[in-house]
């Protein structure tokens, strides 16, 4: 499986958010680091299909990211998850999964298993205006996997989440990652240091670094400093 | 030795080549676009069918009354039906959940159309049903007591729809209402000014009309604002 990024542009009224954009991704966890105002979230969405580029292509196995085919494979957990608060957590994901066009009897499947898997377990029949917000992430990241997705996009996924927590969605994600193209983006640089097998690091709208990564090195923050000391991770 | 074995031993099974990919071409939508709207009418505020039932409820007490005005008190009732739509329909806006739907295999636009039919649907059932029972008991044939509930329903629909793609949140909720309550009161009003003259002109049918156009004009502006995500 190859997500090939070719060109990718983003400009807001004359800003460029994310400028001439190139990279290629392979089975595995990747991570993308930047300051606040790179432009991560900007490209996560047009990865994600939700934004539509200035210009530029994206592609997965040579599926472009505007056809169904690609949505199907794509799980994807946004900033910000938008919910609603009078559904349990087991209706919304029933409901996001009837948007990915599973069948009910499939979706009830995996809505139980991954309920258990994210720890919400009976949490998942109380409405969602009672979790709390690592909770919310958790349905979060329990809806970003429903449809079993070859293409895994997660933005500052470990947001609101406890150490025990971060640490379990490492592991999730690093298992994920080895039948799955996982992209995650994020500013904490624990969270990819040990599981990433390539870094990509943003900085004004545009990849500045983008190599293999060694899970065994310990310096990608004094990596990220020395390239780009200023700025906030 | 078994013959079984011994085969299994001599003809190694190979590993899987190309299983993911073929999966991956194979994977089809598993919902119909019926069992989709359906799906989306499941997802519909209880309240939301509990209050359409509601005001089935009250315009049919206000037939029973067989006043001569209830046609014209229960078309008025029409535009809060119509705001209950509208709000359905924004909802995803709302709760900001539209990013999580735009990423989700049945295109946006799909989704929205599915859970606008589900209501849509309901409400026009309701007024068809309103409809015949009103016209019985009072003055006007079922075709014209359908127009007079549908108009105001419709205009609210549609001047709803655009307000709420024009202004967001609270603010949108908030003109949303006022352009019920404007209608509702329109609605009286010409009532009382023009009430005899308009029923013997041929004005309604008219009224259904350009109703009928705003209303499409305003679905499918809505469904092609459902494409791209808005950003500041």
């Amino acid at each position: 499986m190859e997500l090939i990024v070719r060109g990718l542009c983003k400009y807001y009224s004359g800003k460029k958010a994310v400028d001439d954009v190139t990279f290629r991704l392979t089975e595995g966890v990747n991570g993308l680091l930047g300051a606040n105002g790179a432009g991560k979230t900007t490209l996560m969405r047009m990865l994600s299909g939700v934004l539509r580029p200035t210009a530029g292509t994206v592609s997965l196995d040579g599926v472009d990211v505007s056809s169904e085919d690609y949505r199907a494979v794509l799980g994807y957990l946004p900033q910000e998850l938008g919910y609603y608060p009078d559904f349990t957590g087991f209706d919304f994901l029933m409901y996001l999964a009837s948007l990915k066009g599973l069948s009910r009897s499939h979706a009830k499947r995996r809505a139980t298993e991954l309920i258990e898997l994210t720890g919400l377990g009976e949490a998942g029949r109380k409405r969602i205006r009672t979790y709390s917000g690592g909770m919310r992430r958790r349905l979060g990241i329990a809806q970003a996997l429903i449809n079993d997705p070859d293409l895994l996009i997660v933005d500052e996924p470990t947001a609101g989440l406890d150490p025990g927590e971060r640490a379990r969605f490492r592991d999730l994600l690093s298992e994920l990652g080895r039948h799955s193209i996982v992209l995650l983006s994020t500013h904490i640089v624990s969270d990819v240091e040990q599981i990433a097998g390539r870094m990509l690091m943003m900085s004004s709208g545009r990849v500045v670094f983008d190599e293999l990564w060694d899970k065994g090195r310990t310096d990608l923050e004094e990596l990220y400093l020395k390239r780009f000391g200023g700025e906030n991770v | 030795m078994n013959i079984k074995k011994e085969l299994k031993n001599a003809f190694p099974v190979p590993a899987p080549v190309g299983r993911r990919e073929f999966l991956r071409a194979h994977r089809r939508r598993e919902l119909s676009t019926m069992m989709l709207v359906l799906t989306e009418a499941g997802y519909v505020r209880l309240r939301t069918w509990l209050s359409s039932l509601g005001f089935l409820a009250v315009m049919l007490v206000i037939a029973s009354g067989g006043e001569p005005e209830a046609i014209w008190v229960s078309s008025s009732l029409t535009p809060a039906l119509a705001l209950m739509a509208v709000a359905e329909w924004g909802r995803s806006r709302r709760y900001g959940t539209v990013e999580l739907e735009l990423a989700c295999r049945t295109p946006r636009r799909t989704a929205l159309l599915a859970r606008m039919v589900a209501v849509g649907a309901a409400h026009l059932g309701i007024l068809a049903l309103a409809a015949p029972v009103l016209s019985a008991w009072g003055e006007m044939n079922v075709a014209r007591t359908g127009a007079h509930l549908l108009t105001p329903y419709l205009l609210t629909a549609s001047l709803g729809l655009d307000l709420s793609r024009r202004c967001r949140g609270r603010e949108g909720a908030i003109l949303c209402s006022a352009v019920a309550i404007t209608v509702c009161a329109l609605g009286l009003w010409i009532r009382r000014a023009w009430g005899g003259a308009l029923e013997r002109t041929k004005l309604w049918p008219v009224a259904l009309i350009v109703a009928l156009i705003l209303s499409v004009i305003e679905v499918v502006s809505t469904l092609r604002e459902t494409e791209v995500l808005t950003w500041s």
